[in-house]
């Protein structure tokens, strides 16, 4: 969470674009980060992720009304993007369509020490139930808690974690044996 | 299972272009607001409070409607009930019944005088037209010229 992050949320609602852009700075990483491993494609991930932000700063005022912390709204929004996206361009993404988008992405793979591991357990991911997907991604790359998880994600953390045990579970078994039994 | 959070924890490193977060907040930050609209507003505010309200107090609300539904169902049964409708009340039935009961009764009673009386006047008769056939009885009958007589003193 964002040091002094309510009083930049009263602000962005109060029509603050300094401070909306600071919550922006802080998490635009991660959403992109969230729908660039869903989507697998950089153009599209960053035409979603622009639709997030631009949905969050124009219905902040909205927020005032969630229970939740700004992070699960946004995921909430985000995720919500996506199944838009997918029921309107009914994209279909194959495996062999992720092996090219892996190689679209010459500025991430530089950073990355095993190109081939990375690429190996992304496909692994998105083997999984979009569900599981967003729980691992949430728990185990943004490091959030499972009562963050559960709220962005509308269920209880009982729930959360049963999902996470699941999906590691999916996840050894697509690394190790290719399939998800 | 550390080995696959690990490299999960690489997947981190996906990091979106600068330029394009620059250019894609400056267009955020320069697009209008949509003004919240109220009806939308008062909505979420009252499924908020709904979806707030602790157990307690659900229990509270669904004992109250349980308490309406059930004085309700008391006043329209005293009302509109079809137990009080004259045709099923028992006590104006057995009334009714009683009431027919007792002119059957009058009916039996005057059917037994009548029954009574006609079994008089037969033997009354009977016992007459015996007697009028024995030479008292025609002593007893007024004779031609007594009538005549009386006749002529009523015409005078």
């Amino acid at each position: 969470m964002l040091e002094n992050e309510q009083n930049l949320i009263k602000k962005a609602i109060g029509g603050d674009k300094e401070a909306f852009g600071l919550l922006y700075k802080h998490y635009q990483p991660q959403i992109y980060r969230f729908i660039y491993i869903k989507v697998s494609e950089r153009a599209e991930a960053e035409d979603i992720c622009h639709q997030v932000f631009l949905k969050a700063w124009q219905n902040i005022e909205r927020f005032r009304y969630q229970k939740l912390p700004l992070s699960s709204w946004l995921y909430r929004i985000a995720r919500n993007q996506i199944i838009d996206v997918y029921r309107t361009k009914k994209i279909e993404l194959s495996l062999e369509r992720v092996k090219e988008v892996a190689v679209d992405n010459p500025g991430i793979e530089k950073e990355i020490d095993s190109k081939k591991e990375i690429e190996k357990i992304r496909k692994a991911l998105k083997q999984l139930k979009p569900e599981q997907q967003d729980v691992i991604i949430m728990r185990y790359i943004e490091e959030m808690s499972p009562k963050e998880i559960a709220l962005a994600l509308k269920k209880t953390p009982t729930a959360v974690r049963i999902i996470q045990h699941r999906a590691l579970k999916g996840l050894r078994q697509i690394l190790n044996h290719g399939k998800y039994y | 299972m550390e080995n696959i959070i690990e490299k999960l924890k690489n997947l981190k490193k996906i990091e979106p272009d600068k330029d394009y977060s620059q250019k894609s907040l400056a267009f955020i930050l320069n697009s209008p607001k949509i003004s919240p609209n109220k009806f939308f507003e008062i909505s979420l505010l009252w499924q908020k409070t709904l979806t707030g309200l602790k157990l307690s107090t659900n229990v509270a609300i669904a004992s109250i409607l349980v308490l309406v539904i059930f004085i309700s169902a008391l006043y329209f049964n005293s009302v509109i009930s079809p137990l009080i409708l004259p045709g099923l009340d028992n006590s104006k039935i057995s009334a009714e019944a009683q009431q027919i009961n007792q002119s059957i009764d009058i009916n039996l009673n005057e059917i037994n005088y009548h029954k009574l009386s006609q079994e008089i006047t037969q033997s009354t008769l009977e016992k007459i037209s015996e007697t009028a056939t024995s030479s008292e009885a025609i002593d007893v009958l007024p004779s031609e010229e007594q009538i005549d007589k009386l006749l002529e003193e009523l015409v005078k």
